[in-house]
């Protein structure tokens, strides 16, 4: 439970300097601790006494201003340096497209905002509580040994129990809280599989079972919550019962020994008001590592994910396979059912070459109009010549509803201001005009009526670049075309 | 709920009261008293200590149990308030966003209850309970508690609540747009680095992520000063409780031993009231969703489906408007170009889409039918198939699955169940991954075609199907569906029946 987080955060340079700030931290805490706890039994002392307490008040005054500006500087300071770990390890994912295709994409930004907010609470207050845990109680059960054995001797007898504890509870709440993972996620994904298909159930009159479904899924997912949340509730019960008989046998203890006299007044009240101190970072670090497995959990998933390569992409002049090679200005077809691996090979071409233009299956515009679809490629090119190429893959202006101010949302799926033939004539318009030496069309016709995809392959046919494309209607080839069958 | 505030109250007590009957106890003890009474002392620092572990734990145990009970229905009702207003969802393609307000949004709003209604309630009792004792102890003192009791349980919290809530809610919405952008990226990168504008895309993505941060550590300031102010408030009644305490000095130690712990539930309040703008926020969202009354009200049995100057359409009606009058035994192919309406013409029969013009079944308007459903079926262009086993794709449209094999025979879909690893029983994964454009049409067609209604909507049943195939399908489907009535839509095939032309009307 200790080792595991603080190599971690050994690990990233950029967190180490949380952890000397918070070891430093620790001591100027337990300084205000004895300090204050000093200052009150005086001032008991001096009231029972009758004696001036007007300097004592002074002090204790400017020990507890200092005390909350430090502490809640400290908290913010710790707060922030983790909104900063936040942000770098968002940035590194983000940038990483392998990473970020290598989850479903509500699982991806699921990641990056639900399970990365746990690591505030992981970086923020876990690790720094973790390090006050060692650091207070130790000093303070010093302290106690230099005045009252005994105090001492309870107190490191009954110290070890609570991390004991941690530890066995730790290992149970692992396997738990992945549990809980799991079904968050299934339950997300089956609330996005839900809603997106909704038509479908509607149409059939199935929208208010699948209500009653989702209520089942949650109450299965409230019962696997409530799991973790029973172990977190129980062992955080056994942590403070050993910490509150601890504190109640040291004052007991102390009480009694007052009686006898063998003990001084002072020294009894102060260890009373620092008793509880000793027990309460420990105690406190246990219940925040129930909060802070998620962060835990969800750094791992990082961890998971697929690292960026820095392999560079080349330029070619000839694209081949299975040792049929073409050139530029020369045309293959790939024919062959859907699932016999026909994207995949689109996609290695795409990832290795840098002078091929590549029209997905289902492409995805960029967010933003039709018109940066085109200036994103090429910042010089005129309204008039954005146009033309729409005009080529079929697409007049005025069937645009606001022409090239139309604006696109990446990512859609059912409907948005243009269809889905009209996306598809946009990524094959920018195809073309990327004027790369290679193009692949993964199914180009598709959702394409007759006359449209006549005049898509009529373009794509005519233009310059060497053309790969990659479909399974026939009734596209014409006679003289290269044609390799994919897949059985 | 009570029960939970009472048991929480009463954990944070029983912290005081051990607090206070130690300080009693060992002032007591300095001046050496029969052992006797320290014995009750030593019982009752004991007891305290005890309770109040146990209250706390029986507290969390009973709150968290009864919110979660709450979650999932509230969940369902809001899967039923957002699917009763489908033009909402269908027109947003942000169904992304629709998740994670369902999910999130929900168990935020339950998360509300749990770390600040509650907590905040047991502040209430608590510091309302401290006052009491110190007044029982010396009146004087409880004037000092007074003060603390307003200024923290009411005055602040309703500060805090205007402050960071802004402060919160604007990470919030950052970050839901961050969600969004990262969906999308994680769909489109591979795209955007082909052409050459993946920078720009991460330069958004970079600027949002900045954009929260600034956000955060706004909002963290703004925490940090209230948690000085606090802070300073509490000190202030150790020190004007010091100034204003007298003699004897048993009721001195248990007050500034009072004064010590009494602010221990305000403390574990107060970090969750600054995070609740976020839950706060999602509360009033989920709020926002309005309850939809269905103006579905009449059932009608099957009779002519009639169409008069029909126009289904989004904002405005953009279709040139249609006619027909179809009976059992009809066929209409209405045929339109890529862009033309179709899609949209679907919706609009199947009761999606709100329509100029009259769309009637036995001379009931279709907006008006309850029943719809058992009389118009279909299958959409974009037919979704869902993450689960074929066999349960299927019965989402007729759980009895009585005609399958007939229908799995007309599509030839019988050998491509029988290569798939489970049959019927086979995983289709996401989004119906792993089935090629051609077997997700024919399994979507399937759905529609094993269904009992009169009337089959099928929305270009035959694209992505390679041309025998298509053909053979084609004269099946006319053969064994002539006792309904079937609208194809369509940019191709089905010639030589009755055709209708949809066109967008051209805007000048």
């Amino acid at each position: 439970m200790i080792n595991n987080p603080l190599r971690l955060l050994l690990q990233k340079g950029s967190s180490r300097i949380l952890f000397y700030v918070s070891l430093f931290a620790s001591f100027i805490w337990t300084a205000i601790l004895v300090i204050g706890a000093w200052l009150i039994s005086d001032l008991i002392i001096a009231i029972l006494n009758r004696k001036d307490i007007t300097l004592l008040v002074i002090q204790l005054a400017v020990l507890f201003t200092v005390r909350s500006l430090f502490l809640a500087t400290f908290e913010n300071w710790t707060a922030r340096k983790a909104v900063t770990i936040k942000k770098d390890l968002r940035s590194e994912v983000s940038a990483n497209p392998y990473a970020l295709r290598s989850l479903a994409p509500a699982a991806i930004s699921n990641l990056l905002t639900k399970g990365l907010n746990s690591i505030d609470t992981y970086y923020g207050r876990f690790i720094p509580q973790l390090i006050f845990s060692f650091v207070t109680p130790t000093t303070l059960v010093i302290l106690f040994f230099l005045n009252d054995k005994l105090s001492a001797l309870i107190a490191v007898l009954t110290l070890p129990i609570i991390p004991f504890f941690g530890f066995l509870i730790g290992r149970f709440t692992a396997d738990a809280v992945g549990k809980k993972w799991q079904t968050l996620s299934t339950l997300s994904s089956y609330f996005e599989d839900s809603l997106r298909g909704f038509a479908t159930l509607k149409i059939f009159g199935r929208q208010t079972g699948q209500a009653r479904r989702i209520r089942e899924m949650g109450q299965q997912y409230n019962i696997e919550t409530m799991k973790v949340l029973r172990i977190s509730f129980l062992s955080s019960l056994a942590l403070e019962l050993a910490a509150t008989i601890s504190v109640a046998l040291m004052a007991v203890s102390v009480g009694l020994r007052l009686v006898n006299g063998s003990i001084d007044f002072k020294i009894s009240l102060i260890i009373l008001i620092l008793a509880p101190e000793i027990y309460f970072p420990i105690r406190n670090a246990a219940s925040l590592f129930h909060a802070s497995t998620d962060g835990t959990e969800s750094l791992k998933q990082i961890e998971l994910l697929p690292e960026r390569t820095n392999h560079k992409k080349t330029k070619t002049n000839s694209l081949s396979y299975l040792g049929t090679e073409i050139l530029k200005g020369e045309r293959l077809f790939l024919i062959g059912d859907s699932g016999s691996g026909k994207t995949t090979i689109a996609l290695n071409f795409v990832n290795q070459y840098e002078n091929i233009a590549w029209i997905p299956q289902n492409p995805s515009l960029a967010s933003g109009t039709v018109r940066d679809q085109f200036k994103l490629i090429d910042s010089e090119i005129s309204d008039e010549q954005i146009a033309n190429h729409l005009f080529d893959a079929g697409l007049t202006i005025s069937q645009l509803p606001n022409g090239l101010d139309s604006r696109l949302e990446s990512g859609n799926e059912l409907i948005s201001s243009a269809s889905g033939g009209q996306i598809r004539k946009i990524a094959i318009a920018r195809a073309v005009a990327k004027k790369a030496d290679f193009i692949i069309a993964d199914e180009p016709t598709a959702d394409l009526d007759s006359v449209s995809a006549i005049r898509i392959m009529a373009l794509l046919r005519q233009q310059a670049s060497g053309l790969v494309v990659i479909t399974h209607d026939y009734s596209i080839l014409q006679t003289d075309d290269q044609v390799i069958k994919v897949g059985n | 709920m009570i029960m939970a505030y009472l048991l929480s109250a009463s954990a944070f007590l029983s912290g005081v009261g051990l607090n206070v009957t130690s300080g009693w106890l060992i002032t007591m003890a300095s001046f050496m008293p029969p052992v006797l009474t320290l014995n009750v002392a030593v019982v009752m620092v004991r007891f305290f200590g005890i309770s109040r572990s146990v209250a706390r734990y029986s507290e969390r145990i009973i709150s968290h149990k009864m919110v979660f009970a709450k979650l999932a229905d509230l969940r369902s009702d809001l899967y039923r308030r957002i699917t009763a207003n489908p033009f909402e969802l269908l027109k947003s393609n942000r169904t992304g966003q629709l998740v994670k307000q369902v999910v999130d949004d929900v168990e935020r709003s339950q998360e509300y209850e749990l770390r600040v209604i509650l907590p905040g309630a047991t502040t209430l009792v608590t510091l309302l309970a401290c006052t009491g004792l110190a007044f029982w102890l010396q009146p004087k003192i409880a004037i000092i508690w007074g003060i603390a009791f307003v200024l923290l349980a009411l005055l602040i919290p309703s500060l805090v609540n205007r402050s960071i809530g802004n402060s919160a809610k604007r990470v919030e919405t950052l970050e839901s747009e961050y969600a969004d952008r990262i969906r999308s990226n994680s769909h489109g990168y591979l795209e955007a680095d082909n052409y050459g504008y993946s920078n720009q895309l991460l330069d958004h993505t970079h600027l949002l992520e900045n954009q929260i941060k600034i956000a955060e550590i706004q909002y963290l300031s703004r925490v940090r000063n209230f948690q000085i102010l606090i802070n300073l408030i509490i000190s202030m009644v150790l020190i004007l409780t010091v100034l204003n305490v007298s003699l004897p000095a048993v009721q001195v130690a248990m007050l500034i031993f009072l004064s010590l712990t009494g602010f221990e539930a305000a403390l574990a309040w107060y970090p969750n009231l600054f995070s609740s703008g976020k839950l706060l926020n999602a509360k009033n969202k989920l709020k926002l969703i309005p309850e939809v009354s269905s103006q579905r009200k009449t059932k009608v049995a099957y009779g002519t489906i009639k169409a008069n100057n029909f126009q289904p359409y989004w904002n405005q009606p953009n279709l040139t408007p249609i006619n027909f009058e179809l009976n059992r035994g009809d066929v209409l192919v209405l045929r339109g170009r890529s862009g033309s309406g179709k899609t949209t013409t679907a919706l609009g029969i199947l009761g999606f889409l709100d329509y100029k013009g009259s769309l009637t079944i036995n001379n009931l308007e279709v907006r008006e039918i309850e029943n719809l459903t058992d009389l118009v079926a279909g299958s959409l262009q974009s037919g979704h198939i869902f993450n689960t086993s074929l066999l349960e794709n299927l019965k989402i449209s007729n759980p009895s699955l009585n005609n399958i094999l007939e229908v799995m025979d007309l599509l030839e879909l019988n050998q491509l169940v029988s290569e798939m690893t489970n049959g019927l029983e086979t995983i289709v994964g996401q989004y119906g991954r792993g089935l090629s454009g051609g077997e997700i049409k024919r399994i979507n067609l399937a759905r529609a075609l094993i269904n009992d209604a009169p009337i089959l909507i099928l929305d270009e049943p035959l694209e992505h199907l390679d041309p025998d195939l298509a053909l053979r399908i084609e004269q099946r489907i006319l053969d064994r569906y002539r006792d309904r009535v079937l609208i194809i839509i369509t940019h191709s095939g089905f010639s030589g029946l009755p055709e209708r032309n949809l066109e967008q009307l051209v805007e000048n």
